[in-house]
C-alpha cells in the first residue's frame, strides 16, 4: 500500500511538472484592510473525472498548555489526524460537528488517538474540561489548499485547469467562492472578508466576590 | 530546595520562574498538573468596623494577598474532581488588630450536563481553612461548603446560582459564626479584554459586629432601651480593641443583603485587573441595621 501511494505521489509530482503547475497567490484582509490569518483557501478541480492523489501526510492537532496547538488545521479528505495530548493535564476533546462527531474523555497526558476524516466539512473541536479551548479542522476534497499566515498571505500550487475556489474563515458567515482558470502564469487574488467579532471564551483568571465573615 | 520536604513550594517556585522540562521531570507525577494563581487586592472600606452607631464608624484601607493551587482530575465522562489549597493574608494597617492569615485545603466535584461551553455545570465545593488572627479569640478553623449551578447562555454571558454554608470555630464563642448564603451572579465578556460582572445575595446566620466603648457601655446598661439590653446581654461579647482602645466585638444573629459589581480588564490570557464595588446591608435580630461599602482594585495572575 505504501509503495502504491508513493508511486501515485510521484506520478502526481510528475503531472504537476508536465502540466506546468501554476501558483495561485491569495491575500486575505478584513474590511479595515488588516491582514487576516487562518483563512483557508481551497481549489477544487472543476473536472472531477481525473482522480486526485491521496493524502501523503497526516495531520496533528496537539493539546499543550491547555490550548490546541493549531487554531485552524486544513487537511484533504481521507487524511488521518492525530490528537496527541502533550499537556501535563487531562483533556476531554470532542466534536459535535456533523462532518465528524467524536469524543476522547479521560484523555491523559501522552495519549495519541487518531481518526480518519473522510467527509469534507468543518469540524469544531473543544475540550469539555477547559471551555476556552477551541480549534477548527477543515477537511477539503482536494490536495490544493493553503492557510493564510499572519500577513494574510497564502500560496497554492496546482496544475493548469479550471477550479472552484473557496475561502473559509471561522468568523466569516458565508464562504467566499469563485471559479478560476489556472494557466501557466501565476495568479493573484485579494479577498476582503467580513468577519464577526471574536467571541471565544476567555481564559483569564477571575477574582472572587468578597464574602462577609 | 529539597522537593520532598516542601514539594508545593518547589512547584510554586517553578511556576514563578518558568518551568523547564528537566525541572518538571523532577516533580512527582501528581504535581505536574497543578495550576497556580495569585491575587492581590487594595480596597477602601467604609464602616469596616461594622458599627451601627454612625458617628463612631471607622473607614480604612485593606490589603489582601492570596495564593491558590488546584489540580483537576476527570473521574468519568461528565465528572471532574478538583483538589487544591488556598492561602490568604489580610492587612488593615490602620486597625492592625484585624490582620489575619488563613490557609487550607479545598476539594470540589463537578458534573457537566453535556458537552460544550453552553452545557450547565453543577459543582459542589468544600474547604477548610485555619485562621490565625491578631485577635487571639478569632483564631480557629473554618469549614465551608457550596453548591453552584452555572450556565453560559452565550459564549460571553454566564449566570450562576449559589448556595453556601460556612461555620467558623473560634477560640472564643464571640467569633463562632454560622452562615448560609444564597446568591446569584452574572458575568458578561464585553469583548476580548473587558468583562462586567455582578452578584446579589442574602446571608443569614451569625456575624460579628463591633461597638465603640461608650456605645457598648450604654447598650448593656439599658441606655439604648430594653430591647437592646435584653438581647445584647445574652450574646457572646468581649473587649478586643478591634477598632480602637476599648472597642468590643459581639456576636449576633443577622441577615445581610450583599451586592457587588465589577469591571475587569484582561491584560493578557494570564493576568486580569478588576475594579469592584461591594455593598452590604446588615439587619440584626432586633432590627439594628448598618451598611458597609467597599471599593477594591485587584490584580489576578495565573502562572
Amino acid at each position: 500500500m505504501k509503495l502504491r501511494q508513493l508511486l501515485v505521489a510521484l506520478a502526481f509530482t510528475g503531472s504537476l511538472a508536465a502540466g506546468a503547475a501554476a501558483e495561485f497567490s491569495v491575500t486575505a484582509r478584513n474590511t479595515k484592510g488588516e491582514p487576516v490569518a487562518d483563512a483557508v483557501v481551497s481549489l477544487v478541480p472543476a473536472d472531477r473525472s481525473t482522480p486526485l492523489p491521496p493524502p501523503a501526510t497526516e495531520g496533528v492537532i496537539a493539546q499543550q498548555e491547555q490550548e490546541f496547538t493549531n487554531y485552524v488545521t486544513v487537511v484533504q479528505s481521507g487524511t488521518k489526524v492525530v490528537f496527541p495530548n502533550k499537556d501535563t493535564v487531562q483533556h476531554h476533546v470532542y466534536s459535535l460537528s456533523k462532518a465528524k462527531k467524536f469524543e476522547l474523555p479521560l484523555y491523559n497526558p501522552g495519549s495519541a488517538e487518531s481518526f480518519v476524516f473522510d467527509a469534507p466539512g468543518v469540524i469544531a473541536l473543544g475540550c469539555n474540561i477547559h471551555d476556552w479551548m477551541l480549534a477548527y479542522l477543515v477537511v477539503v476534497p482536494t490536495p490544493y489548499f493553503a492557510k493564510t499566515d499572519a500577513l494574510g498571505a497564502a500560496r497554492v500550487n496546482a496544475p493548469a485547469g479550471r477550479y472552484h475556489v473557496e475561502v473559509w474563515h471561522p468568523r466569516q458567515a458565508l464562504n467566499q467562492q469563485e471559479d478560476l482558470t489556472l494557466a501557466d502564469t501565476a495568479v493573484a487574488r485579494e479577498f476582503t472578508l467580513s468577519l464577526k467579532p471574536d467571541r471565544r471564551i476567555r481564559r483569564g483568571p477571575e477574582a472572587k466576590a468578597g464574602d462577609y465573615r | 530546595m529539597n522537593c520532598r520536604r516542601s514539594p508545593l513550594l518547589f512547584a510554586f517556585a517553578l511556576a514563578l520562574t518558568g518551568r523547564s522540562a528537566a525541572a518538571e521531570e523532577a516533580m512527582p507525577a501528581w504535581m505536574s498538573g497543578l495550576h497556580f494563581s495569585a491575587a492581590t487586592t487594595v480596597a477602601w472600606t467604609e464602616n469596616i468596623s461594622r458599627t451601627s452607631f454612625e458617628p463612631t464608624r471607622k473607614d480604612a484601607a485593606t490589603y489582601a494577598f492570596s495564593l491558590n493551587a488546584s489540580r483537576p482530575q476527570q473521574l468519568a465522562r461528565n465528572w471532574l474532581l478538583s483538589a487544591g489549597a488556598d492561602a490568604d493574608y489580610l492587612s488593615v494597617p490602620d486597625f492592625s488588630r484585624n490582620d489575619s492569615v488563613s490557609g487550607g485545603p479545598r476539594l470540589g466535584v463537578q458534573y457537566k450536563f453535556g458537552l460544550g461551553p453552553l452545557a450547565p455545570v453543577l459543582r459542589l465545593d468544600t474547604a477548610y481553612n485555619h485562621r490565625s488572627s491578631r485577635i487571639a479569640a478569632n483564631r480557629g478553623g473554618t469549614a465551608e461548603a457550596g453548591l453552584h449551578l452555572a450556565k453560559r447562555l452565550t459564549e460571553s454571558f454566564r449566570l450562576a446560582l449559589n448556595g453556601e454554608w460556612l461555620e467558623h470555630y473560634a477560640r472564643s464563642a464571640t467569633f463562632d459564626i454560622q452562615q448560609r448564603t444564597v446568591s446569584v451572579d452574572a458575568s458578561w465578556d464585553i469583548d476580548e479584554h473587558w468583562r462586567l460582572s455582578g452578584s446579589a445575595g442574602r446571608l443569614t446566620g451569625r456575624i460579628v459586629a463591633n461597638a465603640a466603648p461608650q456605645v457598648w457601655a450604654q447598650a448593656i446598661s439599658g441606655g439604648l432601651g430594653a430591647t437592646v439590653f435584653n438581647y445584647y446581654t445574652t450574646i457572646p461579647w468581649e473587649v478586643t480593641d478591634s477598632y480602637g482602645a476599648g472597642w468590643t466585638s459581639y456576636n449576633v444573629e443577622a441577615h445581610a443583603d450583599l451586592w457587588s459589581a465589577a469591571l475587569g480588564y484582561s491584560l493578557s490570557d494570564r493576568t486580569n485587573l478588576e475594579l469592584r464595588t461591594s455593598s452590604v446591608f446588615v439587619v440584626n435580630r432586633i432590627g439594628i441595621r448598618y451598611p458597609s461599602e467597599s471599593w477594591g482594585l485587584s490584580l489576578i495572575h495565573r502562572f
